[in-house]
């Protein structure tokens, strides 16, 4: 399947060279790509937030006269997984981390990135990334995906195109 | 038989402490409206999802559940599958959502969203 996604998206290649590519995955920097992730407003917007709550949180009630001090803590980014699983066959998993593993991409300010592993980039690669805010609900949420075909009406699984 | 007490039935729908707060917190910001409206709308992969709206009056079937001070109004069509629910308010890092532990239900999608019967 990775070959296919890799042969849609690169469809002048000659066909060993993306099997040649699909073979050296871990290593495919994607910089012909000029966005391969879009961060809505709202998204970054959320992560500062989080990531001005944390440090407040880690300087504790001492430091607060000082205000506006740097915090020692790394600022968390918002990891996105794509899995198996979900009612449509894939879906999209959000998590707060601070350590960067050596096949991540990143995105977006250092204050409000989003971190992605490029197996995971590739079935999301062109979607929007935003913080949905709702009556009933407000959470990450990806949309727009060109990837994906059909998906579950909360958004949290999809079905890719092939 | 004098001084017969109305026996109080058990509220229709009741609100968690975190649930309350939240509702109180989405009304401030909009004053015209008397309370939030509890639905169901047939969507989702498993049937039925609640929806949430401000609501602006009470209209003749619905029923209206009080407490502390905040009102919630659940739809005519949805006092059935809403009888004997906790609304709770769940929030996280990721997420912050109303939940809604209903004991009429037999299954739910696996995101929560929907439900059945």
């Amino acid at each position: 399947m990775y070959l296919r996604h890799f042969q849609r998206h690169f469809p002048l290649l000659p066909g060993a060279l993306s099997n040649k590519l699909c073979a050296t995955v871990a290593h495919y920097s994607g910089d012909a790509a000029v966005e391969d992730l879009v961060l809505s407003p709202s998204c970054i917007e959320r992560l500062q937030s989080l990531n001005r709550k944390a440090a407040a949180a880690d300087q504790g009630g001492a430091a607060v006269d000082q205000g506006g001090g740097v915090s020692n803590a790394p600022p968390q980014f918002l990891r996105i997984v794509v899995e198996g699983g979900g009612c449509s066959g894939f879906q999209y998993k959000f998590n707060l981390e601070d350590k960067l593993q050596p096949d991540d991409r990143r995105f977006g300010p250092p204050d409000a990135s989003v971190v992605t592993d490029e197996v995971s980039l590739s079935f999301i690669k062109g979607a929007t990334v935003e913080y949905h805010t709702e009556l009933i609900r407000a959470a990450f949420r990806i949309v727009n995906n060109p990837q994906s075909k059909a998906g579950c009406s909360c958004g949290a699984s999809f079905a890719i195109k092939i | 038989v004098k001084n017969k007490r109305l026996i109080p039935t058990r509220a229709a729908l009741v609100l968690t402490q975190s649930a309350v707060g939240r509702v109180k917190q989405l009304l401030q910001d909009k004053p015209d409206a008397i309370g939030l409206r509890v639905g169901v709308r047939q969507r989702g992969c498993n049937g039925l999802s609640y929806t949430l709206d401000y609501a602006s009056e009470k209209k003749k079937f619905d029923e209206e559940v009080e407490q502390d001070g905040v009102r919630v109004i659940i739809d005519s069509k949805a006092q059935l599958t809403l009888l004997g629910t906790e609304m709770d308010y769940v929030e996280d890092k990721l997420s912050s959502e109303f939940v809604f532990n209903n004991p009429n239900i037999k299954g739910t999608c696996g995101c929560g969203e929907s439900f059945s019967m």
